[in-house]
């Protein structure tokens, strides 16, 4: 039949123009143009390493951030990882290692009371700088760098995010090309955040002279690849995808950095991440992995590299509103006033607060939620160790029927039989509120249902983080506004002293109110709205003692003061999450300081 | 025909100056911050001064005025200098559209930077896509209802019905966590040098290739099998068969011809697509092409990015249609504009 023979022989030029198809498509690709640069290089096998690292001698590194760079300018950052990649290039006079203990960097020591680098009253401290530093270019580092630095932060135009740093300092002066003196407003007993930690790393002045003020966001070229101290400087730089080091040649140490190139690479997110570097081993250190307990320790038990925890003082809490959120009230909705205080209509009962925090089960949150991201804490103040108070430990066993008695013997009773406790007409209900994030949502669900058990009832709600966190004042769904009865988040101390964190329970500073209302537009710390004579007189004691061992008493007394009025229910100490290849040497993850600040020292374990 | 493209790119103008002010106020309305993502312990008011640096506050008209000017005039200007070498007038002093979140780097230089991956990427698998389904879709539609037909229709109707978010996450599971053969982090940086690094380059494309050309592929042959079995049962074919004309000139010359009318208008129309990225297989691929920028400035509320980009799509969205209409003029002279 020719109808049969015709059939075969469309079928088979069908078959073979789909093959060439493919093939010519297969093959097309190759357009990718070749504009110039290397292929980077492979990982060096460890067989071929020379015994002892020297510098650059262990080939190319591979670091994994989901949250993709977007700006190697600290000062211009808009996350914590841009402060993370611009540790490789830019460094600060002192750093801060895991434990807590100050090292210098580009300061020769660490100045104290004893060695005389800070005055006697507090008010001063003084850096000598280590001598022969050069920049990358070559050209010497000097106080006058130190002294603009502080000049560019300062200028209100930049729009500075690591202002926090330098709050108090009135004056940087260079005494000589050596010596850089900062003055406060008043007795510091902490003088170290001004340029310690990756907050506040030493910019070049001749590179960013011209980008002062509102030319800041207009400087591509400088925030993009900065001039820096480090042991590396940029090769290529793409925003929010991928940054690529190469060695800084002038680095001051001829041995180091072992690494010859490193790479900060994207990815989809934290659980891609956790992959890269634990099960298909194609990167060798992942940042910041809030991946399911269960989850990373499946990747991790296949063996290609360990996973770390670097605590500093972050806590995951539940904050109470001390107003009433009730929608009805209108422009008086969660408004506190000094002359109306607008208390919440239950949860300002002690005994209400006390019950929701007996009821919950903080070792099930950090078992199955947080696994290596943390642990159970009753402490809003929980690092460094030396403020973290004993006093408060009783919450971290569940006692649900303690809560129901407690409840009971305060009144509330369920008189109406729908399955929640009521008193005088007022019902324990709800609005729970927090950041869209799987953990923080399932953190949600176990609370709510450990309330339920008490007889409170609670709605659940949650706000894309991008709103909640922001502080649109046009938005009803910021944290500042609180239209809700509690929320949660985490916050920590900035640095190894808490003395800025725990103003932000303070009723008023400077004589301005400290509570978010609508007169500074939400956006005071005090977002709880709890007002109290007698923290505010503490805090005044704090901000005077100058010993350390009296300072952290204090400390401690006023996490005290906020544990046992329940202003906020803390849940979990949390820690960053890193993974790491297991032939890396020298991690040290670090929760006070960037967790690339000691990656000259890395190198490839010897076999 | 001229008047008609005349008149069409008229209203094509009046529409993109819609889109743009539509997008404008709709990001304007939608809440959001592009400081939210800085750590809980940077003060408030610090905040605040960030936000004035960047301008989020200036007031709707002002902000949306002065990005008409940049992305009409400034960035076309910049766009002229760059690729002829021509300084026109004050080239330092004009003000680009700059991003929010890598402060101060022009959005059109972010773009220009992500284009190449989206392109091979996105444009590769929509070549290959159509490469394969429209062969694949001419052979169902002449074999209806055969072995090969309903073969084809099952995996079309799963290719359609899969979404890139699901086959993408069981591909790096089959062949990157399990197999071991394909990296799960795109290279951005790998310049093709050698035969070396084009192996590399071919690997790492591989698995977003086939996961997005498997999706588009199951559209694309639906509609040419469809629009064959209609001119199939047309009477040319039958006039042309009863002439005595071979099958496969009937198939050839008739069939097929006529089918992919209707065919290249999807085609064409699919282009802008192509620009626009795949959000999620980017995402998931790490590819850092448009679709990925898309997707991270929105979450970040980097709202010069989002705004640029979108604005670029609505603009290739509009020629394209304008293309695929004249395309269908030129090649269907039943149609004509006048």
């Amino acid at each position: 039949m020719t109808h049969q023979g015709n059939r075969r022989a469309f079928y088979v030029i069908g078959l073979l123009a789909l093959l060439a198809l493919v093939f010519a498509a297969c093959a097309a690709p190759p357009a990718a143009p070749a504009t110039g640069g290397e292929a980077p290089a492979a990982a060096a096998p460890a067989s071929n390493l020379p015994a002892e690292p020297g510098r650059g001698t262990d080939g190319a590194l591979k670091l994994v951030y989901w949250q993709e760079v977007s700006i190697l300018n600290p000062y211009l950052s808009t996350g914590t990882k841009d402060y993370h990649a611009a540790s490789l290039i830019l460094e600060s006079l002192i750093e801060v290692k895991p434990d807590g203990t100050l090292i210098p960097a580009l300061a020769v020591e660490v100045p104290t009371l004893e060695n005389g680098g800070i005055s006697e009253d507090l008010t001063s401290i003084t850096y000598k700088l280590k001598p022969d530093v050069v920049w990358s270019d070559g050209t010497p580092f000097t106080a006058d760098d130190v002294v603009f630095t502080w000049q560019y932060c300062v200028d209100p135009n930049t729009g500075c995010s690591s202002a926090i740093a330098f709050t108090g300092v009135t004056n940087v002066e260079a005494i000589d090309p050596q010596t850089v003196k900062i003055t406060f407003d008043g007795p510091t007993p902490y003088p170290y955040n001004p340029f310690g930690g990756y907050l506040a790393p030493i910019l070049q002045k001749a590179q960013f002279e011209g980008c002062i003020g509102a030319a800041a966001q207009g400087c591509s070229e400088q925030n993009t690849n900065p001039i820096g101290t480090g042991p590396y400087k940029v090769k290529e730089f793409r925003a929010n995808d991928t940054v690529v080091y190469e060695i800084n040649e002038n680095y001051r140490d001829p041995n180091k950095p072992h690494f010859s190139e490193v790479t900060i690479s994207g990815a989809e997110d934290a659980s891609a991440s956790a992959r890269a570097v634990l099960e298909t081993g194609e990167a060798d250190y992942g940042w910041n992995l809030q991946v399911e307990p269960a989850v990373l320790s499946e990747m991790a038990s296949k063996g290609n590299g360990v996973v770390g925890s670097a605590f500093s003082g972050n806590v995951e809490r539940i904050l109470i509103n001390f107003t009433n959120p009730d929608p009805n009230l209108g422009d008086k909705r969660s408004v506190w006033s000094p002359d109306d205080p607008n208390p919440h209509p239950f949860l300002s009962d002690p005994a209400v607060r006390q019950a929701l925090s007996m009821a919950i089960d903080r070792k099930i949150i950090a078992e199955q939620l947080y696994g290596a991201g943390g642990v159970p804490t009753c402490n809003i103040l929980s690092g460094p160790p030396a403020v973290v108070s004993k006093n408060n430990d009783a919450c971290l066993t569940q006692d649900i029927e303690g809560a129901k008695a407690l409840l009971e013997s305060a009144g509330w009773v369920d008189s109406n039989g729908d399955g929640t406790r009521d008193k005088d007409g007022v019902e324990l209900k709800i609005l729970y509120q927090t950041s869209t994030n799987s953990v923080r949502q399932k953190t949600q669900a176990l609370v709510q249902q450990w309330w339920q058990q008490i007889g409170v009832a609670t709605e659940l709600k949650n706000i894309e983080a991008a709103v909640f966190f922001g502080g649109d004042p046009a938005s009803p769904d910021t944290l500042g506004k609180f239209y809700a009865d509690v929320q949660m988040f985490t916050n920590g101390p900035e640095g190894l002293d808490p003395q800025t964190y725990l103003a932000g329970w303070l009723c008023e500073i400077d004589g301005k109110s400290n509570i978010a209302s609508p007169e500074n537009d939400f956006n005071a710390n005090n977002t709880e709205r709890w007002c109290s004579p007698e923290y505010d007189a503490k805090f005044a004691e704090l901000k005077a003692a100058t010993d350390p061992a009296e300072r952290a008493a204090i400390a401690i007394e006023l996490n005290d003061m906020l544990a046992q009025n329940y202003v906020n229910l803390p849940l979990i100490f949390r820690a960053s999450v890193s993974a790491y290849a297991n032939d890396l040497a020298n991690i040290d993850v670090n929760g006070w300081d960037s967790e690339e600040w000691n990656i000259e020292e890395w190198h490839r374990i010897r076999q | 025909m001229g008047a008609y493209i005349i008149r069409r790119i008229l209203t094509g103008l009046l529409t993109l100056l819609f889109i743009s002010f539509v997008i404008f106020a709709l990001l304007d309305l939608a809440p959001g911050d592009p400081t939210a993502n800085l750590p809980q312990s940077i003060p408030q008011e610090v905040k605040a001064r960030i936000r004035e640096a960047l301008g989020v506050n200036d007031p709707f008209l002002m902000r949306y005025m002065k990005w008409g000017q940049q992305f009409l005039i400034v960035e076309p200007i910049n766009a002229i200098e760059k690729t002829t070498g021509i300084a026109i007038g004050d080239s330092e002093g004009r003000l680009r559209i700059t991003s929010w979140t890598s402060r101060g780097k022009p959005v059109v230089d972010i773009i220009i930077e992500r284009l190449p991956q989206t392109l091979y990427v996105v444009g590769m698998a929509y070549l290959l896509s159509v490469l394969i389904a429209v062969p694949l879709g001419i052979f169902a539609g002449y074999r209806q209802n055969s072995w090969f037909d309903q073969i084809s229709s099952v995996i079309a109707v799963i290719g359609f019905s899969l979404p890139t978010f699901f086959t993408g996450v069981l591909v790096i599971q089959i062949f990157a966590v399990w197999l071991g053969w394909f990296p799960t982090l795109y290279n951005t940086t790998l310049r093709v040098t050698s035969m070396e690094t084009l192996f590399q380059q071919l690997r790492q494309m591989i698995m977003p290739i086939m996961v997005l050309a498997f999706f588009q592929m199951a559209a694309i042959s639906r509609f040419t099998r469809s629009s064959v079995i209609e001119n199939m049962k047309a009477d040319y074919v039958r006039t042309a068969r009863s002439k005595g004309l071979r099958e496969r000139l009937v198939v050839v010359r008739h069939v097929v011809r006529n089918s992919l009318i209707p065919v290249v208008t999807l085609v064409a129309l699919g282009i802008p697509g192509i620009f626009g990225g795949a959000i999620v297989t980017e995402q998931i691929f790490n590819v850092n092409g448009i679709g990925q920028l898309l997707i991270t400035s929105l979450q970040s509320n980097d709202i010069p990015v989002v705004q640029t980009v979108l604005m670029i799509f609505a603009v290739l969205v509009v020629i394209f249609n304008l293309i695929a209409d004249i395309l269908y003029g030129v090649l269907d002279p039943r149609i004509r504009y006048s």
